[in-house]
């Protein structure tokens, strides 16, 4: 049993295709994302805070730190930093996306540290901030609390990255870096607020640590660049989203629709084959969907122009057919097919049947009264079928007749027969025949036989048997003919059964020939009258046969000689 | 179903009928031996593996026979099984053929 085909839509399977690419590729981005920014976001905001502390550390003159710091009076320099700082400050908006939330200058002491300088806040991304002033004393902060929101995570992956535990006091961090560990980040929680901070040291001509410049950072800042990933992420789904949507509206329009209106259009087409005279499809596109719809326009056309012609054919065909119906009828009917034939000759029973292959054909078989006493029999056989075949048996059959008629023995009326027609024989057809003309009066038989098939006769109490007469050559293939006759004497209750190879040569499905040998075995069958010894032969091939097509003539004629009832014996 | 094998050597046309050759098959073999015809003087026609012979095809083989008679060549018949002899000796064929052993 054949199982339906499923219809699955194009369109919807490579939706589903993109689909699943599409979650695949995010999850990709994502699990690959939240480690490189968490490991690499967070040291490359490191980095970027020690660069910031060292650079300003640079920027700034060691020598004048002592003096601010004693004297509490600020010049032109000190100025000069602190608009520095402040512009710096600003700068980092739009290099990290955050602002630095302080920037200071301090001296570290043994318990407690002094401002030097501090950045001020406008307010414009964090709130306003009043910077501590010259020479105010500031406390250590102590270590970070466990269970930060934003520093335990922070300082987790900053030491599984850099190796570091940042948890310290804020005192044993400066002294640190006051001991040379300048590479490392502190956090600590500064008025509520949770910060990173980088220093980096200031140092004076001779070389000695004056101070050291400090660098605080939102701690959320770096979870917010996470974030700001998992926003990316999220902008690139968005996006890959409406590309689908996009390619789907595309498809629909370059691909699903015109294949569906190609559909349609062949359904319609094929309801309306034998009316519709143009075809639009309706697709005008340029690609492959484009070129499948203009050969299925052509090929709509030439299927069209294809059935035009059969029907034309088919047409021509059948009035060719109707005219071989005529034909055939024609033909039938010039063969003598009243039974009883002669009523009032009751030492004759004759019987003869034509049951043509296909159409015309050109077998044929006569029956005549000559005079009072001589009877004509005739079978014979045109080589090849249909048309030709019939008008060369027409001609043959009443060249035959009329000859047989002017008195002719059947020698002399198959070498005149054979002249005629090979005369006119431009097709080189030709014709076997068996011909016999029976004196009624004393039964015999003048027999010739050109080219055909051997005679079946029975004897009144035996059973039939070939005869195997003298044969000359086919009427009609050779411009000179010598003809042989033949005498038969047939006795009171004698048949004599002749036929064309359409009996003998009857082919079943496995190209066995039917024979002779079976027809005599037909013919023995039983003790028949002419009528239904035909019946029991024709019985027998069809029988054989089976259903296999009929490929010849199938063309029997049986005479029973009754003895001449007129004669002596009469009772 | 029908086939026939055709060469013509030294002027002699040589043919092989091989299966049935009957009213469908006569066609074929007119037109296959049409244009050797006009080159042969003389024939054989190797009926070994024939297997029917039907008045149609030998009514080509009379066409055949008349051809090469016109030019008076023979057209011999050769490897004549028991089956298509009964045929040529029915049909009278047998005269106009020169059988070869």
């Amino acid at each position: 049993m054949k199982k339906k085909k499923k219809f699955k839509s194009l369109k919807r399977r490579v939706i589903m295709w993109l689909s699943v690419f599409t979650v695949l590729m995010m999850a990709f981005i994502s699990f690959f994302s939240f480690f490189w920014n968490t490991g690499s976001g967070i040291s490359l905001i490191s980095f970027a805070m020690m660069q910031d502390a060292g650079r300003a550390a640079l920027y700034i003159d060691g020598d004048v730190i002592e003096k601010y710091e004693k004297t509490g009076v600020k010049d032109e320099y000190y100025d000069s930093v602190t608009h520095y700082m402040n512009m710096t400050i600003e700068g980092t908006v739009y290099r990290y996306g955050f602002p630095f939330l302080n920037y200071y200058i301090i001296v570290p002491y043994e318990d407690h540290f002094v401002y030097i300088w501090d950045s001020e806040r406008t307010g414009t991304v964090e709130p306003v901030k009043n910077p501590h002033p010259l020479g105010e004393r500031g406390e250590y902060l102590p270590a970070f609390a466990p269970n930060m929101k934003f520093l335990s995570k922070f300082n987790k992956f900053y030491e599984d990255f850099m190796g570091y535990n940042n948890s310290v006091d804020q005192k044993t961090f400066i002294n640190d870096v006051l001991n040379g560990h300048k590479e490392n980040i502190f956090h600590c929680v500064k008025n509520g607020r949770e910060l990173i901070c980088s220093y980096a040291p200031v140092y004076n001509s001779n070389n000695e640590i004056v101070a050291l410049v400090g660098v605080d950072y939102k701690g959320s800042a770096l979870f917010a660049t996470k974030m700001l990933s998992l926003v990316l992420v999220i902008i690139v789904f968005v996006l890959l989203v409406v590309m689908i949507i996009f390619m789907y509206r595309k498809l629909s329009k370059r691909i699903t629709n015109p294949l569906k209106r190609l559909n349609s259009t062949a359904k319609d087409i094929v309801k309306n084959l034998e009316t519709s005279e143009s075809i639009e499809i309706g697709v005008n596109s340029n690609d492959e969907i484009g070129e499948l719809s203009d050969s299925f326009g052509a090929m709509f056309l030439e299927v069209r122009d294809y059935i035009d012609k059969l029907s034309a054919a088919t047409a021509e065909k059948e009035r060719i057919s109707a005219e071989l119906d005529v034909a055939t009828k024609i033909q039938a009917s010039m063969l003598p097919c009243q039974f009883p034939a002669f009523p009032d000759r009751s030492e004759l029973d004759i019987f003869a049947s034509m049951a043509p292959a296909k159409e015309v054909g050109g077998d044929f078989y006569d029956f005549f009264l000559v005079d009072d006493d001589h009877l004509a029999l005739v079978i014979a056989d045109v080589s090849g079928k249909g048309i030709p075949a019939a008008l060369f048996m027409m001609n043959s059959k009443t060249l035959i007749k009329s000859i047989v008629q002017s008195g002719l023995p059947p020698k002399e009326v198959f070498e005149k027969v054979n002249a005629l027609l090979y005369e006119t024989n431009e097709a080189k057809m030709f014709v076997t025949v068996w011909l016999g003309i029976l004196q009624i009066s004393t039964g015999t038989l003048s027999c010739a036989n050109a080219g055909h098939e051997y005679p079946a006769i029975k004897r009144r109490d035996s059973k039939f048997e070939l005869l195997k007469d003298k044969h000359s050559f086919v009427l009609a293939g050779k411009k000179k003919l010598t003809a042989k006759e033949y005498e038969i004497q047939l006795g009171e209750g004698d048949k004599i059964f002749v036929y064309t190879d359409g009996v003998a040569e009857a082919t079943n499905s496995d190209n066995e020939l039917y024979g002779t040998e079976r027809m005599i075995n037909a013919l023995n069958s039983g003790e028949y009258g002419c009528e239904r010894l035909l019946e029991a032969v024709r019985a027998d091939v069809d029988k054989f046969v089976g259903d296999a097509p009929q490929f010849d003539d199938l063309t029997m004629l049986c005479l029973e000689y009754r003895g001449n009832t007129k004669g002596e014996d009469n009772v | 179903m029908f086939k026939v094998n055709k060469e013509i050597k030294d002027g002699t046309l040589h043919l092989a009928l091989i299966g049935r050759l009957d009213t469908l098959s006569a066609p074929q073999l007119e037109d296959e031996v049409n244009d050797f015809l006009d080159d042969a003087d003389n024939a054989v026609i190797d009926f070994g593996e024939l297997e029917y012979v039907s008045s149609a095809g030998l009514r080509v083989i009379l066409a055949i026979q008349t051809e090469i008679e016109d030019k008076d060549g023979s057209v011999v018949a050769k490897n004549v099984s028991d089956g298509i002899m009964e045929i040529l000796e029915v049909t009278g064929f047998i005269d106009i053929l020169e059988l070869e052993e």
